[in-house]
């Protein structure tokens, strides 16, 4: 059963909005950043945070982030991040993990307290480095050395040590592969697209408009108050202005090539692995005004759903098809109430899969349970700033960069609405709200 | 998958083993001129004896088949309970087909209550169905598991021994036009290292040779090893979820051998139509296995019960 969810009478809440954010500009993997590690990368995106916004010193009601690929000694990544920064060491943080909704559930979760009184102010966030990511040993070696050190006896030890097999001695490094489907998400994602027959052409063309988006955006300063250089970097690494749609089509297929039918999905219209964080400052409106901080948007509601890829209901990556009727129903508001929409672009495929689905009248009746298709989006509305085709897509990283720029974009045509749609691995996904000033 | 730590050898492998050694006796007493086998099936199955389980095999089992380690048995797990009995039942000297070279073509099995690891059971196997197909004679093994009396578990599964007949074999069935089979769109993939049939030979105690290696599948006449038919069924009820407190049925039919090491393309589906709205409620699932390219799957097999 779907859990209903009535508007809550709910008076007393206060708003909770976005006063800003930043990010450090996103690096191919292994490129720029390839030295260094989650912790340099979110205490640069939180350095650059307190510069911009006069920080230094002050205590944050809390500060929430997380990280997908995460070494088990970083389990409490985003204090240690704090520490290392410029603002109160008496800043209390939390670690999340919700795979490529970290960002935005960092974010969602720290609004809810600033919308409950619980805090003045937040700040959420996510990095991830595919470069610097962390090598397990093997499952068998694993065993071994705990087993090993049970042992109370020299004999039991070498027992232990016995049953290790030569294969036991190749590390294990983390894969993009489901744990429960042994498909990697690019192959899942290959399915869905088949699915709903998306053309190569069209993935393509949604990849130029990402890059030729982005570039833009950079053009005309808009990233100059949300992006901080690093390490010798100013702009994402992995944006490509002068790409042309024949370029884009001269590159082979990578993800899909098992199907029986063609592959469609390339290096060019999948997100690349990337390094990069993301930090998005929140707070009360008294918090903003009390210290003429500036207000970009109000975080009005959010909402998570999930899809059961397993048993081949749904596609991985189209549990936000589900999340967005429940939180357009209960805001009372339809596709056409809106002026932006950030739908992250783990592949050009999953975009179009998506609208392909809400604009589906036969799906949005069986599957969602609507009366008709949820509707159209607006093409021109779509990533209007570049999206993670061209930015890249450092996981956890992803949601502080969206939520930043739509607030930034909100505040720019200073009136209106934007819809930001996140998928997840382990078939997650969530969306949000945002409303200008 | 993990090591047992119990010994190598329990007394149901021992007996498995010994029924393997039995049955490769018969298979060269039976090319001795002048020996015949008999024509029909025992009229009595094997009577009720008890059943051991091992926690630590288990454990070994439930992570090999990637089921959760809980308190409940896997369904497939139950079939490992049973399986030394019914291989001794196909063992004895009065059974009508020889057990070496014979080929597991499929089991159907129903669970009616979830089994704990510290339950008493007891196993009785009986054979039934001797009948004479185009490629060679099959016969249906049953095996019941027993708590206090009344049944928890029962399955059969069918086994066939290719280029035997014990009577005129059927005339061949027309080809019916339009029925090739094209392969759907996969939800999963399954890679199988070339040691996947020893790892399961020790957490399932069937040490078949043809799941051994190459040298011990050469012995028996095929190229390389094969992967156990019932690890296949552990892993599609493991991939599916099989209810821990049950009531469950499966079933799944080996159409080719699986020779490892593989990369099996696996498709999940609902067998029931979808429910107005987003109710999560199927009557059960449908699941292939094949290679990619392949012109037929490997094997087929459904779950009803909701996971």
């Amino acid at each position: 059963m779907r859990e209903k969810h009535e508007a809550p009478p709910t008076p007393n809440l206060r708003h909770a909005v976005v006063i800003g954010g930043n990010r450090i500009p996103f690096a191919r993997a292994g490129g720029a950043y390839a030295n260094v590690s989650n912790k340099d990368m979110l205490t640069a995106a939180l350095d650059g945070l307190v510069a911009r916004f006069g920080l230094q010193g002050e205590q944050i009601g809390e500060v929430a982030a997380g990280a997908v690929l995460k070494h088990s000694r970083d389990f409490n990544l985003t204090r240690e991040a704090v520490l290392g920064s410029a603002l109160s060491a008496q800043t209390p943080a939390y670690d999340l993990q919700q795979a490529c909704a970290t960002g935005l559930e960092t974010v969602i979760g720290l609004a809810n307290k600033i919308r409950l009184g619980q805090i003045e102010s937040g700040i959420a966030g996510g990095v991830d480095s595919a470069s610097d990511a962390p090598i397990a040993v093997s499952e068998g070696l694993r065993r071994v050395l705990l087993e090993a050190a049970r042992a109370k006896t020299t004999r039991a030890k070498a027992a232990a040590f016995a049953r290790l097999r030569p294969k036991d001695l190749r590390p294990s490094a983390p894969g993009t592969a489901e744990a429960r489907t042994g498909l990697s998400m690019g192959e899942h994602q290959a399915i869905t697209t088949a699915e709903w027959k998306v053309s190569r052409e069209a993935q393509d063309a949604l990849a130029l408009a990402s890059h030729r988006n982005l570039a833009a955006a950079y053009e005309r300063g808009f990233f100059s108050d949300l992006v901080t250089g690093y390490r010798g970097l100013t702009r994402d690494g992995t944006l490509r202005p002068e790409t042309t749609l024949e370029k884009l089509a001269t590159l082979p297929p990578v993800f899909g090539k098992n199907l029986a039918l063609p592959a469609t999905m390339t290096a060019g219209n999948s997100t690349p692995l990337t390094d990069g964080a993301a930090v998005v400052l929140l707070g009360s409106e008294e918090f903003a005004r009390s210290r003429n901080l500036p207000i970009l948007a109000t975080i009005v509601d959010a909402q998570a759903a999930a899809v059961d890829f397993v048993h081949g209901r749904d596609g991985l990556l189209m549990a936000p098809v589900y999340a967005m009727p429940q939180l357009l129903e209960r805001n009372g508001l339809t596709f056409d109430d809106f002026d932006f929409f950030e739908i992250h672009e783990a592949f050009a495929g999953t975009v179009l899969s998506t609208l392909a689905a809400w604009e589906d009248e036969d799906f949005c009746k069986t599957r969602l349970g609507l009366t008709g298709a949820l509707g159209a989006i607006d093409r021109r509305k779509l990533n209007v700033n570049g999206s993670s085709l061209a930015a890249g897509h450092p996981f956890a990283a992803t949601g502080g960069r969206i939520v930043a720029s739509l607030a930034a974009a909100l505040a720019e045509k200073g009136s209106g609405r934007g819809l930001v749609s996140v998928c997840a691995a382990g078939g997650q996904g969530v969306v949000a709200i945002l409303e200008a000033r | 998958m993990k090591r047992p730590r119990a010994a190598p050898f329990d007394g149901a492998e021992q007996r498995l083993a010994a029924s393997y050694r039995r049955a490769l006796t018969q298979s060269l007493v039976a090319r001795l001129p002048g020996h015949e086998r008999p024509r029909t099936l025992p009229d009595r199955g094997l009577p009720a004896e008890p059943v051991r389980i091992d926690p630590r095999k288990l454990e070994a089992f439930q992570r090999g088949i990637g089921a959760p380690i809980r308190n409940a048995l896997p369904s497939s797990y139950l079939h490992t309970l049973a399986f030394p009995q019914a291989m001794a039942l196909m063992a004895r000297p009065d059974f009508p087909l020889p057990t070496v070279g014979m080929v597991h073509i499929g089991t159907v099995a129903e669970q009616w209550d979830g089994v704990q690891a510290s339950d008493e059971l007891a196993v009785e196997s009986c054979a039934e169905n001797l009948s004479v197909r185009r490629t060679g004679t099959q016969v249906d093994v049953q095996s019941t598991l027993t708590r206090r009396g009344s049944t928890v578990w029962a399955g059969t599964s069918t086994y066939l021994a290719p280029g035997v007949f014990l009577a005129s074999p059927p005339e061949p069935e027309q080809q019916r036009p339009g029925q090739r089979w094209e392969a759907p769109l996969p939800t999963a993939r399954w890679h199988l290292d070339r040691g996947v049939g020893r790892r399961y030979a020790r957490v399932s105690g069937d040490w078949n040779p043809i799941h051994l290696g190459r040298l011990p599948a050469k012995l028996l006449g095929i190229k390389g090893p094969i992967a156990h038919g019932m690890y296949l069924a552990g892993r599609m009820l493991g991939h599916v979820g099989d209810p821990p407190a049950g009531p469950l049925r499966w079933g799944i039919s080996f159409h080719t051998p699986v020779r490892l090491p593989a990369t099996l393309e696996i498709t999940v589906r609902p067998i029931s139509p979808y429910a107005v709205g987003t109710a999560t409620t199927a009557l059960g699932w449908e699941v292939q296995g094949w290679t990619a390219g392949s012109s037929r799957p490997h094997f087929s097999g459904w779950i009803d019960g909701e996971p």
